[in-house]
């Protein structure tokens, strides 16, 4: 076989694939009910959702979207290498995969931190009050929730990542046993899909 | 460096520029349709990693329906709430 | 990873499951699909009997219009606990836990489910949310209803509403896996030969049961995790005050608890199809018709959330949208019953235990489903909601339906589990007690629901209790005819006759093995048939064991 398909692998759709694509299917409706209530909510308070978004750290939200987008590719070439062969070279991509996933938490603590002391957290001493009731609060109920559910979701890949580093290691994964290492990296995509869609949904309400 | 590298990092670079164009545009005064472009571009960018990182582009029809109707469900949710909450102003209900 | 992998190491030629390992460390540790079903088995027997507990208190009390044994917050802490514990501990784990783990492997040919170790997880998911229900109990009980309606449930019930919550939460993650093991098992470890339409009818119900647990109970798991964070927290989407909206809850509540419904009278129509086909000696009427319907089913039963929103504040323009989709999904289900019906007709059928249950369910399903009818318009719901109306509609499907078909199952396959055989006398019997006891019952309630007495509601007006009287005069005949089962099935595991490989004449790669089967399933690969429910009516003489 050709290192291109080797690469790329026609999908057998193993047992553990099949499987694991049915839970991601059980992820999107995780997630899509947040969604959802955001949407509905938001649709009867415009105003307050644009208000309450403005004041979310877009330059934080945005530099995570970069690293988490980022760790997406590192962990999609790490898969990759594994496959062909290229120990080290996975190792090392899931190394770099598992830094990028860190670093995303590092910044949405801080991020975290300036809410608290910005008083953006919606119960107790909330800073926004706007003439429009609690649509602000309820932006941030849904900014902490989904956030917060990604977050998990996130520190869960991460020790998924930390395992497929030990057995990459340890020589448990490699070229003839990579399948944990791509299912790791098609779960690390979704928690990856979950940002692409909160990011514009939470912080790019509006900014004009 | 093999093309399907090369196609991973390509498929990186425009899932970066969309976020750029999604942040940039954010800062251009255009009502609702700020949103639509957001959207839209999340759901380029979904569809991207979709196809070539989590390969769906090689992955057999099981597996690409299974995707699918993750979609189709949470879009079902959506929609047929929105008969309720788009109409429930219309006067006669 | 491996494909399925029974108990380890090569067992004694003619053991069986049961023999492979006496200690309850081994049941506790299998991964062996069979005592799974078993473990699932026992667990939501014993929820069962809790449920059951709670609804006997409940029928005690309204045997009088002003309060008898208890004031109205036990009361209603007790409807929350039979709810609760009847939706989620016993009824969508029923049949898919028990008889599809048992089933589904020798169904398909396989030695065991696509994932044996997740399947164990899945019953332990399942009893440590049972453990936090039980801690409910025990903590006071909760007083919202099974349904958990904002804003009763975020702010004003002062009980213990998130541990409860937390329960159901961790409860749904055992459904989401026991589906999971299910679609990949049906896809993947079809035996050679095996197609689709060559599948059992009870494979297609618990293949498109999976998809609704899978898909569905997600949008429960984040609905209850936004309850919970608004209760704890006090404030959040559900929340009028904030200009939130109650009635979406409502929405993210029932996009689950329709297709839930789903969920238990879905396997409990695989049932039916396979006790009806044995017991007429007949293949059953219009296969693809019915392997159709029950994808229809599934996919519909997710359209028509709102009819339990008719009278909540939801737009009108949805309602006629749900309403109108809710009379189009009767359509597959009424198909099925005329199936199961034409099913019958020139069969050579015989009136074993499992036969009277599964005729029951078709009766009793049927006239729970034309009672839907009425509740599926807008103009008469606006009239029943919330009425004992309701609650006769929903108990003659569930209980009337769902429960008489795990009945059915567990007598029918009863020989093929334990190898033995019950008291057939004893079974019968105790099918037409609480076939009885069932439509005593509830039966009044329609009555009772039209004459317009709402549901739960402890106090009544004084004109609605001689029917209150019948029900649960019913219900007394009900529990007996419950406690029967459990006791000469009990009995049966030691003492009953011994069963045979194919006790009933019964087509089906599952008898085809020996009774109990061999821990690996099969001990010679299953012959594949030509088409499913290859019965001759003609012939039924010959094939009797």
């Amino acid at each position: 076989m050709s290192t291109n398909a080797v690469a790329t692998r026609r999908a057998n759709d193993s047992e553990s694939e099949v499987g694991l694509w049915v839970f991601l299917a059980s992820e999107v409706m995780f997630f899509g009910l947040l969604f959802y209530g955001y949407t509905i909510t938001r649709m009867a308070h415009p105003q307050a959702f644009a208000i309450a978004s403005a004041h979310t750290d877009v330059l934080l939200g945005s530099i995570n979207a970069l690293v988490i987008f980022t760790s997406s590719l590192t962990v999609a070439l790490a898969a990759r290498s594994l496959r062909l062969g290229a120990q080290r070279a996975s190792f090392w991509l899931l190394a770099v995969t598992l830094a990028l996933g860190v670093l995303f938490l590092a910044i949405k603590c801080y991020e975290y931190y300036s809410d608290i002391d910005k008083h953006l957290v919606p119960w107790g001493n909330f800073a926004l009050h706007g003439p429009l009731g609690g649509g602000e609060r309820m932006f941030f109920f849904m900014y902490f929730v989904m956030t917060g559910a990604h977050a998990i979701h996130l520190t869960v890949g991460l020790g998924l990542l930390a395992f497929m580093l030990a057995g990459v290691a340890r020589g448990t994964y490699t070229q003839k046993n990579s399948e944990a290492v791509d299912l790791t990296a098609l779960y690390w995509a979704v928690v990856d899909t979950v940002w692409i869609f909160l990011y514009p949904v939470l912080y790019l309400v509006h900014r004009s | 460096m093999t093309s399907s590298a090369l196609r991973l990092i390509g498929v990186w670079l425009a899932v970066i520029v969309l976020l750029g164009v999604s942040l940039g545009t954010s800062y251009i005064p255009m009502g609702r349709f700020n949103s639509i472009v957001c959207v839209t571009i999340a759901f380029v960018q979904a569809l991207l990693v979709w196809t070539f990182f989590m390969r769906l582009r090689w992955s057999g029809l099981l597996v690409r329906l299974i995707a699918a109707a993750g979609l189709i469900w949470f879009l079902l949710l959506l929609g047929l709430s929105l008969t309720d909450y788009l109409t429930r102003h219309t006067v006669g209900s | 990873m491996s494909p399925a992998i029974a108990e380890p190491a090569v067992p004694e030629p003619d053991s069986n499951y049961l023999e492979n390992g006496y200690s309850l460390w081994s049941w506790l540790t299998t991964t062996d699909h069979k005592r799974i079903a078993i473990l699932y088995a026992v667990t939501i027997t014993a929820f069962f009997f809790m449920g059951g507990a709670a609804a006997t208190l409940m029928r005690l009390e309204l045997i009088s219009p002003t309060p008898l044994i208890m004031g109205a917050e036990t009361y209603n802490k007790l409807f929350t606990a039979h709810g609760v514990i009847m939706v989620w501990f016993f009824l969508i784990p029923s049949i898919p836990a028990t008889l599809g783990n048992f089933l589904i492997p020798m169904m398909v040919g396989a030695k065991d489910v696509a994932l044996p170790r997740v399947n164990l997880l899945s019953w332990y998911i399942f009893v440590l949310g049972g453990a936090f229900v039980i801690v409910t109990l025990i903590s006071g009980g909760i007083d919202t209803g099974w349904t958990f309606y904002t804003p009763l449930s975020t702010r004003y019930s002062d009980t213990r509403v998130v541990y409860g919550v937390v329960g159901v939460f961790v409860a749904g993650f055992s459904s989401i896996l026991t589906g999971l093991n299910f679609i990949v098992t049906v896809h993947r470890l079809r035996a050679p030969g095996l197609t689709w339409f060559k599948l059992p009818l009870f494979v297609w119900a618990i293949y498109a049961t999976s998809i609704i647990l899978v898909l569905a109970t997600p949008v429960l798991a984040m609905t209850l995790v936004l309850l919970a964070v608004q209760r704890i927290f006090g404030l959040g989407i559900f929340d009028a005050t904030l200009g939130g909206d109650p009635v979406l809850f409502q929405h993210m509540f029932w996009f689950y608890s329709h297709p839930a419904v789903y969920i238990m009278v879905l396997p409990a129509m695989g049932v039916a199809s396979e006790v009806i086909t044995c017991f007429a000696r007949k293949p059953v009427f219009g296969y693809r018709t019915m392997a159709y319907a029950i994808a229809a089913i599934a996919a519909f039963g997710f359209m028509v959330w709102g009819h339990h929103m008719f009278v909540a504040g939801q737009s009108l323009y949805a309602s006629l949208v749900f309403s109108f989709l809710s009379y189009v999904v009767a359509i597959p289900s009424a198909i099925k019953v005329f199936n199961w019906t034409a099913t019958l007709y020139k069969g050579s059928i015989t009136f074993e235990a499992p036969m009277l249950y599964a005729l029951g369910f078709v009766g009793l399903f049927l006239i729970g489903g034309l009672t839907g009818l009425y509740l599926a318009s807008l103009a008469l719901d606006a009239n029943l909601s919330d009425t004992y109306f309701v609650v006769a509609h929903f108990h003659y499907i569930m209980v009337g339906g769902s429960v008489m078909a795990y009945f059915a199952g567990i007598h029918f396959w009863w020989p093929k589990i334990t190898g033995r055989m019950y008291p057939e006398s004893w079974s019968r019997l105790a099918a037409i007690v609480i076939f009885i006891g069932f439509n005593l019952t509830f039966f009044p309630q329609f009555i009772l629901g039209l004459e317009g007495m709402p549901r739960r509601y402890f106090e009544y007006a004084p004109q609605f209790q001689f029917l209150n009287i019948l029900s649960s005069a019913g219900a007394s005949i009900l529990a007996a005819g419950y406690i029967l089962p459990a006791l000469y099935l009990t009995w049966s595991i030691r003492h009953g006759a011994h069963a045979g490989g194919n006790p009933w004449g019964a087509k089906g790669l599952e008898w085809q093995t020996r009774s109990p089967p061999p821990v690996e399933n099969f001990d010679i690969p299953p012959t594949i048939p030509q088409r499913p429910y290859d019965y001759d009516p003609q012939a039924e003489e010959a094939e009797r064991t």
